[in-house]
């Protein structure tokens, strides 16, 4: 082993489960997971638009959308991929619609 | 190693988006053209809002040939508006571009495209344009006027479709 390597070998990310779910998602932020809450410890949340209709997304639990956000289009899917041991949620609104999307959290 | 990595799983076109976003509308009006005479419609763009013309069809019947002439800042007196209605029939936003049909006083301004809708010129032809190759957009903050001359010797009906959606960028 060379010098200045690390003697132990970081985790590799694995997959150990998952959750899915529908949210409803309209003009009032909410919070982007498969149930109620984010699942803890999370490695990865992928969101998919299938719905007609935009999706907005920021890391901030209020936001306005015209100074800014993430944009999912429809037809579009975003994955984020965390820390486990860091809590972090993502938040989601639409300007005038309520869509149904698709929420993946990996574990 | 991305963070955050996105993938298009459906062909959706650039177009639908707006259209699913609530800010993709239709605008039409049905014009009685005698003949040898010009009407007018006239299109006032947004200061802050981009129009893009999506889709442009007319249909003609009885009279013509009918030539189109797009006119860019013309000088004119509004006239009557007709309301644009949106495509996404769940949304409730209205279009900033506004519609009015019989403008007087036009004058002026710059010519940017002229199309020619030959019909055959008797009481009984028909002919329909459909203009939908390219999209246009059309500068912030300015009038535009269209005018449909009847270049025949018989009464024209010509009915104007116009499909269009704004952007803010």
């Amino acid at each position: 082993m060379a010098i200045g390597h690390p003697h132990h070998r970081n985790a590799l990310p694995f997959y150990s489960e998952h959750v899915v779910g529908k949210p409803l998602v309209g003009t009032t932020e909410k919070e982007m997971a498969a149930g109620v809450t984010s699942l803890k410890n999370r490695k990865a949340l992928v969101i998919v638009n299938d719905s007609s209709g935009l999706l907005y997304l920021s890391n901030q639990p209020t936001f306005n959308i015209s100074e800014g956000a993430i944009i999912v289009f429809s037809g579009e899917a975003i994955q984020f991929d965390f820390d486990p041991e860091i809590e972090t949620k993502i938040f989601g609104k639409t300007t005038e619609l309520t869509l149904e999307i698709r929420c993946l959290e990996v574990k | 190693m991305a963070v955050i990595t996105s993938n298009t799983f459906r062909d959706t076109p650039y177009w639908l988006n707006f259209l699913f976003e609530g800010q993709m509308f239709t605008w039409h009006n049905k014009f009685s053209i005698p003949a040898t005479s010009t009407v007018f419609y006239e299109v006032k763009t947004d200061p802050l809002r981009l129009h893009h013309t999506f889709q442009r069809s007319l249909s003609v019947e009885g009279g013509g040939p009918i030539t189109l002439q797009l006119i860019e800042a013309p000088t004119l007196v509004d006239g009557t508006p007709i309301v644009s209605n949106n495509l996404d029939r769940r949304s409730a936003k209205t279009a900033d571009t506004l519609f009015f049909i019989n403008p007087t006083g036009v004058s002026g301004g710059t010519v940017i495209e002229e199309m020619f809708i030959p019909t055959g010129g008797g009481p009984n032809t028909s002919a329909a344009l459909n203009a939908g190759l390219t999209e246009r957009v059309l500068k912030q903050g300015t009038t535009y006027a269209v005018s449909l001359t009847n270049d025949g010797a018989q009464a024209s009906t010509v009915e104007v479709n116009i499909i269009y959606y704004e952007s803010g960028n």
